[in-house]
This record gives C-alpha cells, sequence and structure tokens, in this order.
C-alpha cells in the first residue's frame, strides 16, 4: 500500500472526525443530508508536492468504495473531490488526503475540505473545514448571494456538536465549489 | 465612510432621548433637593416626586416625538408600513398604535407611549430602505412587545423607586448629621452632590432592566412573528454586523493568511454599563437559538 498511514496520533482529528457525528444532528433538526460528495481543496506546488498527489490519487483509486475526480480551478487550486455513500468514509479520506500532504510538508498549502449537505426547502449548503485552525463553518448561497440566515441557522444547531468558527468575519464563502 | 456613517448618528438619536429625559430627571431631583433644603416636609416632596415622575410619563410619546423628530404618518403615506403593524396587532390583540416616520438615513426603530392604547411606533426611513418586509415586520413586532409589555411604565416605575430610594439616602444623611447645625451652604451642595450620586447610579440600574426588557421583546416579537431569524438578521443589518460577513473568496483572501489575521476586539464594559440595549452579537446569538429550537 502506497498510502502510508500515520505514525503518530494527531488531537485535531477529533474535531474532522465529530462530523459524522453531527449530520445526525443535522438529519434529525434541518432535514439536511449528506450529498455523499466532498472535496479536499490544495495549493499547488512544484517539485515534490507531484509525489504528494501521485500518492493521494493512488490511494484513492486502491479505495474501491470511494469514486473521485481531479479537478484544478482558475486560483490554482488542485481540488480532489470525493464521492462515498457513507460520511464516516468520505470523512476517513480526506484525513488521509491532509495526511498525506503534511507528511510531505505542505500543509500550509492545504485550503479546506468542504462537505455538500441539502436541506429540505432551503437547498444546497456546504461545512467548510479548516485543516490549520481545525474549525468548521457553514457556507450557504443563492445566486451568488450569501444565505446569512441559513449560515446562522447551522451554527446555532451545530455548535454544541462540532468546533465551529465563532468569528463570521472568517467564514470566507467559496464561490463555484466544483460539485 | 459609508460603513460608519450608522454609527455616529445611532448613537446621536439613542443620546438626544438620553440626554432629554437625563436633563430632566437631574432637574427636578436638584429642584426637590433645593426644595427639602428650603424646609418642605418628606411626605409633599414624596407626592412633588411622584407627580413629577407621573408628568414625565403621561407626556413621554410628546417628548420623545419633539426629541427624536418623529412624525406621525397616516396609513395613506405610507401604506407598506400601516400594513405590516395591522397585520401584527391583528394577531397579537392590541389596539393599533399611531405609525410615525423619522427622516434620517440611520436605521432604527422606536416605541413609547402611556400604554397599550395611546403607544406610537416610529421608524426611520433608513430602516424601511434596508430591511425587507419580513425584517422590518421582526423589529416592528419588537417594538409592539416592548408595547404589549408596559416597558415604557416598567422604566418609570423603576424611576419612581429610585427617587423614593433617593428620599431614603437624603434623609438618612441628614438624621445622621443633623444638617441644621451644619454650614448652611456647605450642606445644599452637599445634598446636590448625593442627589446626583443617587441619581448615577439609578440611571445605571435603570439602563440595566432596560437591557433585560430588551431581550423579552426579543424573544415576545420573534413569538408574535414565528420568524426569529428574520429579526436576528434585521439586526445584522441595522448593526452594520452583515457588511462585516466576508464576500471575497478564501481562495483570494488566502494569500493574505486570511486566517491568521486577528481581528481588533471592539466594545468594553464601560460602555455596556451605559447601554439601553444588550449587545447585538448576544441577542442575535439569542434569537438565532430561538430559531434554532424551531427545528
Amino acid at each position: 500500500m502506497i498510502f502510508r498511514r500515520r505514525s503518530r496520533g494527531r488531537s485535531n482529528d477529533t474535531s474532522l472526525f465529530a462530523l459524522t457525528q453531527a449530520y445526525i444532528t443535522l438529519d434529525v433538526r434541518l432535514n439536511a443530508r449528506f450529498t455523499g460528495h466532498a472535496a479536499t481543496c490544495v495549493k499547488e506546488a512544484t517539485g515534490i508536492f507531484n509525489s504528494a498527489v501521485e500518492d493521494v490519487k493512488a490511494f484513492l483509486d486502491a479505495s474501491s468504495d470511494i469514486s473521485h475526480r481531479v479537478e484544478r480551478d482558475r486560483y490554482g487550486y488542485i481540488w480532489f473531490i470525493l464521492s462515498m455513500d457513507t460520511i464516516e468514509g468520505v470523512v476517513a479520506a480526506v484525513d488521509a488526503i491532509a495526511d498525506t500532504f503534511t507528511e510531505y510538508g505542505f500543509k500550509e498549502q492545504i485550503l479546506a475540505s468542504v462537505f455538500a449537505f441539502n436541506a429540505d426547502k432551503r437547498g444546497r449548503f456546504y461545512l467548510v473545514y479548516n485543516h490549520r485552525s481545525n474549525r468548521f463553518y457553514p457556507f450557504a448561497s443563492r445566486d451568488r448571494e450569501r444565505d446569512v440566515e441559513l449560515e446562522m441557522l447551522i451554527y446555532s444547531i451545530l455548535k454544541d456538536e462540532l468546533v465551529l468558527e465563532k468569528d463570521r468575519a472568517r467564514w470566507y464563502p467559496i464561490w463555484d465549489i466544483p460539485f | 465612510m459609508q460603513r460608519y456613517a450608522w454609527k455616529k448618528r445611532d448613537i446621536g438619536i439613542t443620546m438626544r432621548l438620553v440626554i432629554c429625559f437625563a436633563v430632566l430627571s437631574l432637574l427636578y431631583l436638584i429642584f426637590l433637593s433645593v426644595l427639602a433644603y428650603v424646609g418642605v416636609g418628606m411626605v409633599p416632596l414624596i407626592f412633588l416626586g411622584v407627580f413629577f415622575m407621573m408628568m414625565q410619563y403621561l407626556l413621554s410619546d410628546r417628548i420623545v416625538l419633539w426629541s427624536t423628530g418623529a412624525k406621525i404618518v397616516s396609513e395613506h403615506e405610507y401604506p407598506r408600513l400601516h400594513a405590516i403593524v395591522d397585520r401584527l396587532v391583528a394577531r397579537a390583540g392590541l389596539p393599533k398604535p399611531r405609525v410615525a416616520v423619522m427622516h434620517t438615513d440611520v436605521p432604527n426603530a422606536f416605541a413609547t407611549g402611556k400604554g397599550r392604547r395611546s403607544s406610537v411606533v416610529a421608524v426611520t426611513t433608513g430602516l424601511m430602505r434596508i430591511l425587507n418586509d419580513e425584517e422590518l415586520e421582526g423589529v416592528i413586532a419588537h417594538e409592539l412587545a416592548h408595547i404589549k409589555n408596559r416597558d415604557v411604565l416598567a422604566i418609570t416605575l423603576a424611576s419612581i423607586f429610585s427617587t423614593i430610594a433617593w428620599y431614603v439616602m437624603h434623609y438618612g444623611w441628614y438624621g445622621a448629621y443633623g444638617y441644621r447645625s451644619r454650614d448652611q451652604a456647605g450642606g445644599l451642595i452637599l445634598a446636590i452632590i448625593i442627589a446626583a450620586i443617587t441619581w448615577f447610579v439609578s440611571f445605571l440600574m435603570i439602563r440595566a432592566i432596560s437591557r433585560y426588557r430588551e431581550y423579552i421583546a426579543d424573544r415576545d416579537g420573534a413569538l408574535l412573528t414565528g420568524k426569529p431569524s428574520k429579526l436576528a438578521s434585521a439586526l445584522m443589518k441595522i448593526s452594520g454586523m452583515m457588511s462585516r460577513i466576508p464576500s471575497r473568496d478564501l481562495r483570494e483572501v488566502e494569500a493574505m493568511n486570511a486566517f491568521f489575521i486577528i481581528p481588533a476586539l471592539s466594545g468594553d464594559t464601560f460602555s455596556r454599563l451605559f447601554s439601553t440595549h444588550p449587545p447585538v452579537e448576544e441577542r442575535i446569538r439569542r434569537l438565532m437559538e430561538m430559531e434554532a429550537s424551531m427545528h
């Protein structure tokens, strides 16, 4: 197996893996379901970075239960877009991707991981995970206008279950998420 | 420039009200302490004090309208505003208050009046411009909740109690020291200083009560519309918080290390002490929690 298991436990894992519980709350209280799609977005670099990308691709290819595609955007970011039935599997895969880049020394290059949800009536929204602060924040938009109300509602619902970014000034949008 | 404009002028409107009532209260406290010094008995003084309070209460809507420059408007002039008020009072089972408008870009609103029957709800033209119908409904429901809860009466009662407390302290002081034997001019100055201190403390207490009733009005207003998040979003717009939500893409700002910028702390306890309203952030948090509990 090319993908490297991490050698030591890290405390920030728990804040990401809390999503595997929190999604139930979203389902119960907001009628929102995980779409099965998530992505990790990494700033492209050169040299050894390509080896990290190859490692990740090899790992994803080897994982039969995950379908994936890789896209590059106009900002110079590479998106590993994952599709999988269970949120547990997606979270584990996202963590593995982040670990691989971290082990190659590219932790700073990881922009965020994004998890897509669909809420009844209110439509699509995303939970954005910042791998540096280990915090989530919600992002919802309609026609390039942010749906602040929905974002704040998600915040109120999840604040006891996930480590969330409290400062709304840091809830940067990611427009045109490719899934 | 535009972003901060609301702050200065918003303080202007609130300050006008606060200063107006503060000066009034201070004036009659000084007047009463002069009377007390001249030798008017305790019982007539209390009657006079209560009389002043009642006058201030009875005239409160006129004082408020006068000091804020709000004008009563007809259904003809502001149909949208009147329609929202009509809908809400029908649901709340309240008599319809008079509706007033202030011509200013500062988004703001207030309610005043002696009781449920003779109330005024006033909004600024700026408020109507920036809020959509549902948000405006949220704000007006909040003001109607003030009327329904008789908050003007509550604050007036609190003022009367603080006046009585002032008298107790006033006479307690003289009882202890026997002011007749003291230097006359010095006694008068001392009386006024004590009056001012007592007034100041009660002023802070009334602010605190007012802040508490603000939360209640948020809650009751939200119960009336059934949409707490609309009032929350109105509060965000009014406070200018909406403009602090970033619209630039994370990937664009990442170059500037967006996640490492530590924002300047804002708001201190000193200004909170004087404020009649609780921090907007806290009000929004409570409203959104209410919204979340409905899901």
